[in-house]
């Protein structure tokens, strides 16, 4: 029996968070009124024409360095010739034989190690505008507030060889854009958009089968079951004697499967052009400098760094550095804290990611700031306050402006320093179990815990543990 | 009054001879007495009357500029606010632009007074007029003939003294072939000098907007107002505009004009051969030296153009789809129907066939032997008149083969009428001004045209050029007989 | 797909005078066909053979662009060599679809109406 190999290359469009669209002075805000945001230039006057948004411009570059890529010191704008209603112009503008971002590579997490995946070019484009069929009787409705937002097109080579190294693939990918602001990747609203081309071809095989289109697929879920799905039915049809097809598919979600759109290899030309109303776009080495100058330092190093300079695992380092306001927390607590990173690392994850979830709210707006988390920490570490009690603070400090030192001081959280009282209520505690007692002392060591629990409770937590131990030991030993 | 120049009725008005109400009344009226020339789509009395009031305001409060008063026309694909703007066309027969264009709001704040919108082919593809969905113009010289085109229109308004200046466009002759036809003045500047924006397009990296006038002193007083930099255009330039009236009085000695063989060939009607030799022979008397010169690749130019401008018309033609404005038939069943039907009843056969030919070479299979080989003759032509210019400052030749023809002669024959383009379409190419200026009249009396052809942003030695042969001539000052 | 069958074209003496002998057959009217619904233009039998005429005598002037070797030279797309100029990133539009929507010959809930489409790739 045959062993077959899937292989996968992803195109992702991007869009790039500018104020204003890639060819006009009109706003890509999400959602406001249909074609409230459609200007001129987005309905295709006739006499209007584009003039280029500088930040998109940056926003693309940002994205090259961002991946190590050749950046194209020219590149050229063409005109993609098609009609559909959503596209006014009966062209796309789009970057074609000279992209702005030539190649690149990004490296993923695979069950078996690392691996590179290549990116072939990203290209800067205009979105088009959007169709609506809803509640119109026989009729579509053109809203044109989306075109004109800038695209940056990141296409991949055929490195993927499963369904979940697109998917790391992508989420890498997803990371990265946020990371580096070029886009809020957005998946409901859009704003990150994959199509999957995917072949099957016989295990050891070079030459690549016949691919197909996945168009769409709009959430990370969806494009694992999605390329699953594809590989399974190419596999099936070529073993059943069937064949491939070269065409575009449509995921269906709800029916977990693929099916075919109009097959478009011999209906389309699209008659690639230069732009006439668009110079060649030169970029200088200083514009590029004045870019790279802005990078960020990305996830993979930082996450090296934490490991290396911090002591965190290395999984505990990947995760807090995949997402960069996370990342920028945890170094601003360690700055401020002598708390180990560990630690940090261990309350970000536990109580103030419990705390966001529940408000719903990501760590840039978190209500406890890095300052008063670290001042929090302190106090753990200089033995003012236990853990536990910690909590207890950590939830008042999430629901007022207080420091960590007011509300111990006005609630009397400090730990209980003076060990005579510690062995009054140890007394107490020791006086009320006889029978724990009995137990301890024929051999049920494990008993101290209930022990030193009552302590505990009697003293409201604030006792020390260790303390408490050492005492209960010392009076039944 | 109308037989004044431009400049003559901007004294006139500064001194209080008449007012500028008075001058719009008086070419009102002679447009609607002359409306048998179908030169105008649409007269646009009301917002004219208003003009002129605000600029006898201004004229009143002595803050009147130079063009301040002064009437005119403008070639109806220039979009203006409020007012149709049809590119000639069926498919924008109901379309009242939502804004101007920035060469009308220059010339609306220079104080300048619009009459109406003129009668072109439809989306500036011809040389006859005759493409237009609003029906031919007359040449006024001979109502049987037609005006040229594509700016027919305001070349029949202008020699009619029905505005005493119109604007126009030209992709690969536009202006300087009708103003030939004519017996007008009629600049195209360098590519980049005017903004497009507001220009419907026909072929993007040709087209370049210009001005019919009655003399090259006129012209230069317009094309001041319509020049310089477009924040709204990517292809505007940013180089300051010099003050073509100051250089028009500069005396030609020393000068040296370039005769390019390839233009006095054996298809140049006699009359014309003669008036052009006739015209140098002028230059030469002024102080001009004459050089011979060659543009070998030059040969190139009709079948380069007919490449260029078609492949990028039929894309900027793709947003006339009846989804947005202008026409949507009423007959379809679907989608595609609708889109099918609306474009072939809203264009007409010319604009047609050029977006086929535009189809045919951008597509599959054709791109490099058809787009990318005109692509480079571009280049070629280009480099023709750089090494030219390194032995010349100006370049003289007759703008057509031929003197204004019949109507309905060349209309059956397409390729025919392309070759009217023969002298002029190679300018567009380089992207370098051009002016044509009246030389003489034919054996039929019809207006005969010399062209000059200008070193990239140097329409100032054209308009001197041209200032001071008609010092020297009367051709640009004969009238058409029935007209004065 | 288009067909290019033989190509034959005879220089004449004047090379741009519309009468030199050409005997192409380059385009078919299968191939104007094709061409037409590239375009969006409707074609009937009538229309294409006449469009088959038009357009074989049209290319006919056209191929004498292969007189001249262009095979060292750049294709040029603009008339000047210029570049990119760029705007600055600023939302300097407002919304005006009341009077964009106005222009339309069909809209309803803000939308601009075309027959139903049917989701298909575009």
């Amino acid at each position: 029996m045959t062993r077959w190999e899937p292989v996968i290359g992803l195109e992702v469009h991007v869009q790039l968070n500018s104020s204003s669209k890639i060819f006009s002075g009109a706003a890509t805000a999400y959602g406001s009124e249909p074609n409230a945001q459609a200007c001129p230039v987005s309905i295709a006057l006739p006499g209007v024409l584009p003039v280029m948004n500088r930040e998109a411009a940056r926003l693309a570059v940002l994205f090259g360095l961002g991946i190590n890529a050749q950046i194209n010191r020219r590149s050229v704008f063409e005109r993609k010739n098609y009609f559909y209603p959503d596209l006014p112009k009966g062209y796309q503008i789009s970057q074609y034989e000279h992209p702005v971002v030539g190649r690149g590579s990004i490296s993923i997490e695979t069950g078996t190690g690392r691996k590179l995946v290549g990116i072939t070019r990203a290209h800067l484009e205009e979105d088009a505008g959007k169709l609506l069929h809803e509640h119109l009787d026989s009729l579509s409705g053109v809203d044109l507030n989306r075109a004109g937002i800038p695209l940056l097109e990141i296409v991949s080579e055929p490195d993927m060889r499963s369904a979940r190294e697109a998917v790391a693939y992508l989420k890498k990918l997803h990371v990265l854009i946020r990371y580096l602001g070029i886009s809020d990747g957005n998946m409901q609203e859009g704003s990150f958009r994959c199509d999957a081309n995917v072949s099957v071809r016989p295990m050891g095989e070079y030459q690549l089968g016949t691919r197909t289109e996945i168009k769409n697929v709009n959430s990370f879920r969806f494009v694992e079951k999605a390329i699953n799905h594809e590989i399974s039915r190419q596999i099936d049809l070529i073993e059943y004697g069937g064949k491939v097809v070269q065409e575009t598919r449509l995921y269906d979600s709800d029916r977990d499967e693929t099916r075919s759109m109009r097959s478009k290899e011999e209906a389309n030309d699209y008659r690639y052009f230069p732009d006439p109303d668009l110079p060649e776009m030169v970029l200088d080495e200083s514009f590029i400098e004045s870019v790279r100058q802005t990078l960020p330092e990305l996830p993979d190093g930082r996450a090296r760094r934490f490991a290396r300079e911090m002591g965190l695992s290395e999984t505990d380092a990947e995760k807090l550095a995949a997402d960069r306001d996370t990342a920028d927390y945890l170094e601003a607590v360690c700055k401020q804290t002598r708390a180990t990173a560990k630690t940090v690392a261990n309350w970000i994850n536990g109580e103030l990611a419990a705390a966001l979830n529940e408000r719903n709210i990501g760590i840039g707006s978190s209500p406890v700031d890095p300052f008063r988390l670290a001042a929090l920490l302190d106090r753990i570490e200089d033995g003012t306050i236990t853990g536990k009690i910690a909590k207890e603070v950590f939830a008042c400090l999430l629901e007022s402006d207080a420091s960590a030192d007011d509300v111990i001081q006005t609630r009397g959280l400090q730990q209980i320093t003076d060990l005579s009282k510690i062995e009054q209520v140890v007394d107490d505690v020791l006086a009320v179990c006889p029978q724990q007692i009995e137990q301890y002392r024929q051999g049920n060591l494990k008993i101290i815990g209930f022990l030193v629990g009552q302590v505990m409770k009697q003293t409201n937590g604030k006792a020390n543990p260790r303390k408490v131990t050492e005492i209960l030991k010392n009076r039944l030993d | 009054m109308h037989e004044r120049s431009l400049h003559e009725h901007a004294e006139a008005l500064r001194k209080g001879e008449y007012t500028c109400t008075e001058l719009t009344h008086h070419f009102l009226d002679r447009i609607r007495k002359h409306s048998d020339l179908n030169a105008l789509i649409t007269l646009t009395e009301e917002l004219a009357l208003e003009q002129a009031i605000r600029a006898d305001e201004r004229l009143a409060r002595n803050e009147a500029e130079p063009l301040t008063g002064i009437p005119l026309v403008h070639k109806d694909l220039f979009c203006t606010r409020g007012v149709l703007t049809t590119c000639g066309s069926r498919i924008l027969e109901n379309f009242v632009s939502p804004y101007d264009a920035t060469v009308v709001r220059q010339l609306n704040q220079a104080g300048m007074v619009t009459l109406g919108k003129t009668n072109m082919d439809e989306f500036a593809m011809g040389s006859s007029n005759e493409n237009s969905y609003f029906g031919p113009v007359a040449n006024p010289w001979d109502r049987k003939r037609v005006p040229g085109g594509s700016s027919g229109g305001s070349a029949a308004v202008v020699a009619a003294r029905l505005a005493p200046v119109a604007t126009g466009t030209d992709t690969g002759g536009s202006i300087r072939q009708p103003a030939a036809f004519c017996g007008l003045t009629g600049i195209k500047p360098s590519y980049g000098r005017i903004s497009r924006f507001g220009m419907i397009a026909f072929a993007s990296s040709l087209d370049q907007g210009g001005v019919l006038a009655n003399t090259a002193h006129d012209a230069a007083a317009v094309l001041a107002s319509m020049s310089g930099f477009d924040e709204r255009d990517s292809t505007s330039l940013s180089n300051t505009v010099p003050d073509y009236l100051a250089i028009l009085q500069k005396p030609l000695r020393g000068m040296k004009a370039g005769l390019p063989k390839e233009f006095f060939s054996a298809g140049v009607d006699p009359d014309i051969q003669k008036a052009i030799e006739e015209a140098v022979k002028v230059l030469e008397h002024l102080g001009v030296r004459v050089v011979e010169i060659n543009l070998p690749n030059c040969n190139a130019s009709i079948p380069c153009y007919y490449v260029l401008a078609p492949a990028e018309a039929s894309s900027n033609l793709a947003r006339f789809d009846g989804v947005r404005y202008g026409y949507r038939t009423t007959n379809y069943t679907d989608l595609s129907d609708m889109y099918e039907t609306t474009r072939t009843e809203g264009f007409g056969a010319e604009v047609k066939r050029r977006i086929m030919i535009g189809t045919y070479v951008l597509s599959s299979g054709y791109f490099d032997a058809y787009y990318v080989k005109a692509q480079k003759l571009r280049r070629l032509i280009a480099q023709d008149y750089l090494q030219a210019f390194e032995q010349c400052d100006i370049i003289v030749g007759p703008t057509t083969p031929t003197t204004a023809f019949h109507i309905g002669e060349k209309s059956d024959d397409p390729v025919k009428m392309y070759l009217n383009d023969i002298f002029t379409s190679s300018v567009n190419l380089a992207g370098l001004p051009g002016l044509s200026v009246p030389a003489g009249f034919d054996r039929n009396g019809l207006p005969i045209g010399l062209q000059i052809i200008g070193k990239y942003l140097d329409e100032s030695s054209l308009l001197n050029v041209g200032h001071q042969f008609q010092q020297h001539t009367d051709w640009h000052a004969h009238i058409p007989r029935d007209l004065t | 797909m288009l067909s290019q069958k033989s190509v034959v074209f005879s220089v004449s003496q004047r090379q741009m005078m519309p009468d030199s002998v050409c005997i192409r057959m380059t385009i078919t009217v299968e191939d104007i066909r094709h061409i037409a619904s590239l375009a969006r233009l409707g074609a009937n039998d009538e229309s294409v053979e006449q469009y088959a005429e038009q357009l074989n005598r049209i290319m006919c002037l056209i191929e004498q662009m292969n007189q001249i070797d262009t095979s060292c030279v750049e294709p040029m797309a603009h008339p000047q060599d210029m570049t990119l100029r760029f705007r600055d990133d600023e939302v300097v539009e407002s919304d005006q679809r009341k009077v964009h929507l106005a222009l339309a010959p069909e809209t309803g809930s803000g939308l601009y109406l075309v027959p139903q489409v049917i989701e298909q790739d575009a």
